[in-house]
């Protein structure tokens, strides 16, 4: 079920006049001053905020703790890319109308599927630089489902399963093989084996094969 | 307008040697448009290529990261390689040459439409298939040589049958660099106390290919001796890394901060290397891109570092460096070449000195100075004009009387003699291995022999046995049978192991020729 429909967000005001999102009965920021608050949290993480350009950051809230990492971003680094991810839509909602960013370097995605999301290839290509991880806590305990399923995610292997990602010509190639619920290096072993080559595209996943064996080889050299 | 695509999926080393064959090809036909097939974090080597049209450039940094974790699907891997190749699959080649002879190259030659593929590419069978005789030793021969005997750049211009040419501009030039250099060289030549010539002699400080350093000991001595000189001056080159630098401090510690520096990046240093006499370097870019120009090069290199040759034109040096003082054979070379008197310590060397010279079949390299392993020599000597007649050049005579000549008449034939014995061990396994054949053809129960035979053959080829370059060739002739049909394919073997027994009957023969002639010198100086 959507959370859109069953989720309820409270918004209350800190003593110091700044909004608070509340789900559940559970403040994902300080009632008394969130944005000290956030400082304090920041401080924990300096070290890590000093060496890595790269943030990947568990959870949104209303953006007090991200406002002060890309404070501490700033001073080190000349560059830097921070990504939020927040699965409960009502917050995502709640934060554009009260409090949105204005900062290109940072980018919010607002998914429940952990699957879609490692689809996606502008997602991978974050992941690949290899980002420091923050988690915000109330909201990691909020989501803790989604966030732990997303900590343990494994990309799935076989073919089948990423059959829809991969470009129109490589999907159509594969429909001529028999058995595509197994992994890339089992198709290519049809190929080498019983199937033998019958196309230049076989030439390709042997290639591709080479590829990836000559690669594994040079990291252990 | 005719299409070569060139695929180049190894090391910086075949890129930068690449240069040459892309210049001749370019120059036997000036209308054809030359693209490349390379990886995306390569693509920085080309930097200075002239005469490519466009690259297309595997990003397997990418494909790597995605393969290495368990978080990315090999969608994105497969995508990305597909996503690379698919203009090149889109395109009617007229040639596509395997350059970097590697497996990723032989799998997409194949997948690719051409009217003509050079190199190594796959069969439907999944053997290796080579092109022709020259490409047969590039990927049978040439891999299991201690040295190389002949260049890969004389085996690749053969392989596309095209002369290899020496004119023309081969790579680019930062016009702006090279009127600061001229201008800068021209100065310090002025700046030269001598009203004769004088010689800029380049020492390059950047490590080689194999992570080897440069000598400090041996490079202060040369400077120093240099630096006294009115007719020389010692030129550090760098090319930017930080332990350069600290080298450079280092050295001029001992000279008191005077030597002349250039930090030449890729784009500079051909601009530098043009205003040089001499390059005393390392085998790495800077001797390779010092070669391509033509500046004479002394290359010092370990013997452990024998297997690959990087020099391309004739009347330059290699100095096999035993981790000794190599600054003498230096300052030897440099009196030699430009007839000059720099005082050195000895003429004798302890380390082997070797020429690049030119004869009838092309470059080789001949030892001139140090101690000589003279059964290696031969070996070398040998083997070089034997495998130049199994690509089908005549003998040549001027070799004979050279080998004659030069070696002395016992220590000739001591070594015929057991190159013959080496000769016969090959032979004898051929001939077992052709009456096992028949017994096979005979009876099934006989394959397994035949096969053992076979292998054993085959297996000599990765040996030291001078006929190693046969049996290479026989290797690659059996790999390219594509048939599934054994009647066939033992039709097919029996028919080249009759052309390993003619190409073993090349090697008898010259023997003979050495041999002959060797013992008409004896007789004549005996009856003198």
């Amino acid at each position: 079920m959507d959370d859109r429909t069953t989720t309820t967000l409270e918004i209350k005001t800190s003593r110091n006049g700044l909004p608070v999102p509340v789900v559940k009965g559970i403040h994902l920021h300080s009632i008394y001053n969130p944005a000290k608050e956030a400082e304090a949290f920041v401080q924990n993480y300096e070290k890590t905020l000093k060496e890595n350009n790269h943030v990947l950051i568990l959870g949104l809230g209303f953006g007090y703790h991200i406002d002060q990492i890309e404070k501490s971003l700033s001073e080190h680094h000349e560059h830097f890319n921070i990504l939020v991810l927040e699965p409960n839509y009502k917050i995502h909602e709640g934060f554009r109308r009260y409090r949105a960013f204005k900062n290109s370097s940072i980018t919010i995605i607002n998914t429940k599927d952990v699957n879609e999301l490692f689809k996606s290839e502008q997602f991978i290509n974050f992941l690949r630089q290899k980002p420091s991880i923050i988690k915000h806590d109330p909201s990691f305990n909020l989501d803790k489902k989604f966030y732990t399923s997303f900590l343990k995610y494994k990309a799935p292997t076989n073919v089948q399963s990423y059959f829809e990602s991969l470009n129109d010509i490589l999907q159509m190639y594969l429909t001529d093989f028999e058995n595509t619920e197994v992994p890339i290096s089992n198709v290519i072993d049809q190929i080498k084996t019983d199937r033998g080559i019958r196309n230049r595209f076989d030439y390709g996943l042997l290639a591709f094969e080479a590829l990836s064996k000559n690669i594994k080889e040079v990291s252990h050299e | 307008m005719s299409k070569t695509l060139i695929t180049l999926l190894s090391n910086q080393i075949d890129i930068f040697g690449s240069i040459h064959l892309i210049n001749s090809l370019k120059k036997d036909a000036p209308e054809k448009e030359i693209f490349v097939l390379t990886y995306s974090d390569q693509l920085k080597y080309f930097s200075t290529h002239k005469n490519i049209s466009d690259f297309y450039s595997i990003d397997r940094e990418f494909i790597k990261g995605v393969n290495e974790s368990e978080l990315y699907s090999d969608s994105f891997a497969l995508n990305s390689f597909f996503q690379t190749i698919s203009p090149c699959y889109d395109t009617k080649w007229d040639t596509i040459i395997n350059f970097s002879n590697d497996e990723v190259s032989a799998y997409v030659c194949s997948m690719l439409e051409a009217e003509n593929k050079i190199g190594t590419y796959i069969s439907s069978y999944g053997s290796p298939v080579t092109s022709n005789n020259w490409a047969n030793y590039l990927n049978f021969v040439s891999p299991n040589l201690k040295k190389d005997i002949i260049s890969p750049n004389t085996i690749r211009h053969y392989m596309n049958n095209i002369p290899y040419r020496r004119d023309g501009e081969k790579i680019k030039f930062n016009n702006e660099f090279t009127q600061v250099a001229t201008t800068n060289f021209s100065r310090i030549r002025q700046s030269l106390n001598t009203t004769g010539k004088s010689f800029m002699v380049g020492l390059s400080l950047a490590q080689s290919f194999n992570g080897e350093k440069v000598d400090q000991d041996s490079y202060i001595e040369i400077i120093e001796t240099i630096e006294s000189s009115d007719e020389f001056k010692a030129v550090l080159i760098l090319s930017g890394a930080e332990e350069e630098k600290n080298l450079v401090n280092n050295l001029n510690l001992h000279f008191d901060n005077s030597l002349i520096s250039i930090n030449a990046d890729r784009s500079a240093f051909p601009s530098v290397a043009l205003n040089l006499d001499f390059l005393i370097s390392l085998s790495n870019e800077h001797l390779m891109f010092a070669d391509i120009l033509e500046t004479k090069v002394i290359e010092v290199r370990s013997e452990e570092n024998m297997k690959r040759s990087y020099i391309n034109n004739s009347e330059n040096y290699i100095i096999y460096n035993c981790e000794k003082n190599f600054s003498n054979e230096v300052l030897l070379i440099l009196n030699q070449e430009c007839e000059t008197q720099l005082p050195v310590t000895s003429m004798k060397s302890p380390h082997k000195v070797y020429m690049t010279a030119e004869d009838d079949y092309g470059l080789l390299l001949t030892q001139i100075q140090g101690p000589i392993d003279i059964e290696s020599e031969l070996t070398y000597h040998i083997e070089r004009s034997f495998h130049f007649q199994l690509l089908g050049f005549p003998i040549s005579p001027e070799f004979v009387k050279n080998i004659q000549t030069g070696v002395e008449p016992k220590v000739l034939s001591e070594f015929l003699t057991n190159s013959k014995e080496d000769l016969t061990d090959t032979v004898k396994t051929l001939l077992a291995t052709l009456r096992s054949l028949k017994g096979a053809k005979q009876s099934e129960k006989n394959l397994n022999n035949f096969v053992l035979y076979l292998d054993q053959l085959i297996q000599k080829s990765r040996s030291t046995s001078i006929t190693k370059g046969a049996l290479g060739l026989f290797e690659g002739r059996i790999e390219s049978i594509n048939s599934a049909n054994t009647e066939e394919n033992m039709k097919a073997i029996e028919k080249y192991l009759y052309a390993l027994k003619a190409d073993l009957q090349v090697l008898a023969n010259l023997f003979t020729e050495l041999a002959t002639k060797d013992r008409a010198v004896r007789s004549s100086e005996a009856s003198v």
